[in-house]
């Protein structure tokens, strides 16, 4: 931060509401606070909501007891008008000793007062002064203490706010719908229903010009390449690899536009407390719905959200079922498989059976992350669920700017992911599946295409009967391939699920990161003539042939694929978080072995209910 | 282009991919998460934010 050309280092820690840590992030605060993890920091900025002064004061009185010369930003003033609150920050100044700036952080007000009342504080190094009670040891969390600390934050208030009437506000009529036990689940289901809706409705313009885009940029790097085995790499490798992934990003911007609208208007919080009552049953709480929430988008960031969770081994058990949810990564495996498979029927005239599909998948991993958490948790021998308090913000319109900033990193990240193991994988399953190339086998070939040349008959003919040769030469090469051999090796243990050897291997490939299934799959399928090139992945997929002459997909093998895709950890970061927080590999390879076991079987028994259908 | 160039340049790019999965999957065996510094858990953000 620069002001009057001096700089200071400033960094940003886990919002906490108590130095007395229960969860490992307000732990790392007081640790950092006190010095116990290197130095201490030589002034603090201590950011309180406006809205709720008493319970703010309560944790201020704790960071004054720390001795650090101290500044007090007082945001959401406007939030606190609204409720009828007004804060005066000149007197609370006066009452606390230190410099107080009222701010409004989402409209940059007051940023720079701040930024000069920092200065000066930081310049004086005058230690602030709290009432002067316990921090540490079993003083710090005495009832004679906490009371203390409220009392001396009743008292600094006096004569600070002034309170008015203004009725019931408009958040607390819209929550008593919203929150309802039953209208607020029925409202739930209805808005995460729209949202599956609209990635389907908005985003296909959208996807059909990217399409266009992919088909466009390859062809123009294919155009001075002449037929060779680098030409086969960049269109059956990268083009088809990358190109086939890289269409899905209007959906994730859609997704993410809406995930970021309802974090942004302060539903979700609503959403965990709805979720609170069923987890409650089940041993958890909706502390453990947030981190859950989060895997939606990316389970990584979802496990790191558990450190907020206090107890041990409620924190893991939901670090463990955290990859059930469904990540975006699997949204591309979903609609791909859906778009090729599914009609879009119209359910009651309005709701697209794809987007009721989806919902279900995506409600499926949640679905079993119920039981399985229970499982865990009666495993462990854990108690009943801690008590649960989560503060709801009120509803405010979505800042335009942090919503799409949000959409814009999620697509950045995925556009990376295809540029870098999506590209690296569809190389490797490419150069797999293309050697080695028998040279008996080629000539074979070489001899039946010399010998249709020389045949009488009309060019129509010859040239569909040239046309079958070249695939079937494609599909004999893949065959014999390296993927070829390995995937009847490992096929077997697929069958149950109906896979042919080449949904095998393209489900193999994607342990790293499962969205290469895609990428693996438009390599796979366009070497063996289809037209995943041109980006034509579904079309490919509907085409394809079992050397029996069979589809290799059917609804029933399609259901199996997504529901085995909604169930496995197939992503090695996540796997690596697990490690990295759990403190052990063990709970790593539980996760990767349950998750795994889960998928096969749900697949499994998905596949055979299909077919047992006619879906097969 | 000489076809012996082209399979050079093949060779070299699948090699690359290997490489790069490789050393990917060995960093997240160490633990790093391997998804940026921005999601990345080890900590040494936390660590900076205390030498202010």
């Amino acid at each position: 931060m620069g002001i009057a050309r001096r700089r200071r280092r400033a960094g940003d820690l886990p919002g906490s509401y108590s130095l007395t840590a229960l969860s490992p992030d307000e732990a790392l605060v007081q640790k950092l606070l006190q010095g116990l993890e290197g130095p201490a920091p030589s002034a603090l900025l201590a950011i309180i909501d406006a809205s709720n002064p008493e319970r703010n004061l309560y944790f201020l009185s704790q960071l004054l007891d720390l001795g650090l010369p101290t500044v007090l930003a007082l945001n959401m003033g406007d939030v606190a008008e609204s409720k009828g609150l007004k804060v005066d920050a000149a007197a609370l100044s006066k009452a606390l000793g230190l410099r107080v700036v009222a701010v409004r952080a989402h409209k940059k007000d007051g940023i720079q007062a701040l930024a000069e009342a920092m200065e000066e504080t930081v310049r004086e190094a005058k230690p602030a002064r709290g009432p002067g009670l316990p921090l540490s040891g079993p003083g710090a969390a005495d009832p004679a203490t906490i009371r203390g600390r409220y009392e001396w934050a009743r008292n600094k208030l006096v004569n600070v706010i002034t309170r008015s009437d203004v009725g019931v506000r408009f958040s607390d009529k819209v929550d008593k719908v919203l929150t309802h036990r039953i209208w607020g689940v029925v409202a739930l289901v209805l808005v995460m229903g729209m949202i599956f809706q609209s990635i389907y409705s908005w985003s296909n313009p959208l996807m059909d010009l990217m399409d266009k885009f992919v088909s466009w940029g390859g062809a123009l790097l294919l155009k001075p390449l002449a037929p060779g085995i680098l030409r086969d790499l960049l269109s059956d490798g990268v083009i088809a690899g990358v190109g086939s992934i890289l269409i899905f990003v209007p959906q994730i911007a859609v997704l993410f536009f809406f995930i970021a609208i309802l974090e942004d208007c302060g539903y979700m919080a609503r959403s965990a407390f709805l979720m609170d009552r069923l987890f409650a049953k089940l041993g958890l709480s909706g502390r453990s719905f947030i981190p859950l929430l989060s895997s939606f988008a990316c389970a990584v960031p979802g496990i790191l959200a558990t450190r907020t969770i206090a107890d041990r081994k409620e924190r893991l058990t939901t670090m463990l079922v955290a990859p059930l949810m469904s990540c975006s990564a699997r949204l591309p495996v979903y609609t791909v498989l859906i778009a090729a498979f599914l009609p879009g029927r119209l359910i009651f005239g309005v709701i697209d059976q794809r987007a009721l599909v989806l919902l279900a998948l995506y409600c499926l991993g949640l679905a079993v992350a119920v039981p399985v958490a229970y499982l865990l948790r009666k495993r462990m021998r854990a108690g009943v669920a801690p008590l649960f308090l989560i503060e709801l913000p009120s509803y405010k319109w979505p800042d335009l700017h942090t919503v799409l900033r949000r959409v814009t990193e999620q697509c950045k990240e995925f556009v990376a992911n295809a540029g870098t193991i999506i590209l690296a994988v569809a190389v490797v399953v490419w150069a797999l599946g293309a050697f080695p190339r028998p040279q008996a086998l080629l000539d074979g070939f070489q001899a039946r295409r010399q010998a249709l040349e020389v045949q009488v008959a009309p060019a129509g003919v010859k040239l569909a009967e040239g046309e079958a040769l070249d695939r079937e030469q494609q599909g004999e090469l893949m065959r014999q391939s390296w993927l070829g051999r390995l995937g009847r090796v490992i096929n077997p243990v697929f069958e149950p699920l109906g896979w042919d050897w080449r949904v095998t291997m393209a489900a193999l490939a994607s342990i790293p990161a499962r969205e290469v299934v895609i990428g693996s799959m438009g390599t796979i399928f366009s070497a063996t003539g289809g037209d995943a090139a041109s980006g034509g992945l579904r079309k490919a997929l509907v085409q394809a042939r079992r050397d029996d002459g069979t589809p290799v997909f059917t609804i029933a093998v399609a259901l199996s694929l997504m529901v085995f895709f909604a169930l496995c950890a197939q992503c090695a970061s996540t796997l690596a978080v697990i490690r990295r927080e759990s403190g052990h590999w063990g709970w790593a390879a539980f996760t990767f072995s349950y998750m795994t076991i889960l998928a096969w079987g749900a697949g499994a028994i998905v596949f055979h209910v299909a077919a047992a259908f006619g879906l097969g | 282009m000489h076809m012996h160039l082209q399979n050079i340049i093949v060779l070299a790019i699948v090699f690359g991919a290997v490489f790069y999965l490789v050393r990917r999957m060995t960093r997240s065996a160490q633990g790093h998460d391997g998804a940026g510094c921005s999601k990345c858990s080890c900590n040494e953000g936390e660590k900076k934010a205390a030498q202010v």
